[in-house]
């Protein structure tokens, strides 16, 4: 998986973006906690194209344990729900880029994560916290907030990877 | 590599704004066709309706009475025995959740999601 000195400084590279993402996003006061664009998940998406699934998997979880360590919600209930719809999103977005590689744009595979990210924490909020379908009227919500994040991490995303080509990111 | 939106990208789009649009009607119309309207008066239930259907139901308060209306997936207590009727001004209620108090006459009238535990429609 991480096999050789560059993989793993990219990993790291990436994760340090992504958390910094993660704790200045954090800043910004939202109506409703999961309101957001998620940049962070820019750092997923990126790691994703440039070096692969696997480790795309690392960005996402070093990124929400540090994370959420800095925030101060690790163990949170909000913690445990950024870390499964991480996970989530991540096998995904995954799924979608195996297909074939040319199936979806950053922008497609962003929005099917940013979509899986949503629906499987608002199914976690259901299961395990409000047992009640009441939540269900924040379904149409999260859903448009889930929209406008994955395309604006989408198209991000997409302008960043010609210019990371440059670079030496790619080996 | 210059990264263009797919064709799967623009279909994916289309069927999640589709998505967004469906979850939308479907949590103010559909889910709140089961919805039952539970009257309770000093704690203890006095009646359950169906809020999808048409009631004018005359309840017996503390200070006097109140005639609580359902129709258009609608809830609110159109006339009450009180001295300030804020119950009346509260208006008209549709929201699971969504509570209309009546404090003169220790009257509540409340809105509940249909699958929620324990609840049982009785109609009429």
């Amino acid at each position: 998986m991480l096999s050789t000195t560059r993989e793993v400084t990219t990993v790291a590279l990436l994760t340090a973006v992504g958390i910094a993402l993660f704790v200045i996003e954090s800043f910004i006061p939202a109506p409703l906690p999961f309101l957001k664009i998620g940049f962070a998940n820019i750092s997923s998406v990126v790691a994703m194209m440039v070096l692969g699934a696997p480790q795309m998997f690392i960005v996402v979880v070093l990124r929400v344990l540090v994370g959420s360590m800095l925030v101060g919600s690790l163990l949170t209930p909000g913690f445990l729900l950024a870390l499964c719809g991480g996970i989530a999103s991540a096998i995904t977005m995954a799924l979608a880029r195996s297909v074939r590689k040319d199936l979806f744009s950053p922008v497609g595979i962003s929005l099917i994560g940013s979509f899986t990210h949503v629906l499987v924490q608002l199914l976690l909020v259901l299961l395990l916290y409000v047992q009640n379908t009441a939540a269900l009227f924040l379904l149409p919500l999260l859903l448009l907030s889930g929209f406008i994040g994955g395309v604006v991490v989408g198209v991000i995303s997409s302008r960043l990877l010609p210019l990371l080509q440059s670079t030496r990111l790619y080996s | 590599m210059r990264q263009y939106i797919t064709t799967a990208d623009k279909i994916l789009m289309v069927v999640s704004a589709c998505l967004i649009v469906a979850s939308y009607v479907f949590a103010n119309v559909v889910a709140v066709q089961g919805s039952v309207v539970v009257i309770q008066v000093d704690g203890v239930t006095v009646h359950k309706a169906l809020l999808s259907e048409t009631h004018r139901i005359t309840v017996k308060g503390v200070h006097g009475e109140l005639i609580v209306e359902t129709r258009e997936l609608k809830v609110a207590i159109t006339q009450a025995d009180c001295p300030n009727h804020i119950c009346v001004k509260t208006g008209w209620r549709s929201r699971s959740g969504e509570v209309i108090v009546c404090v003169p006459n220790k009257a509540l009238v409340r809105i509940i999601a249909a699958d929620q535990k324990g609840v049982r429609a009785t109609t009429g």
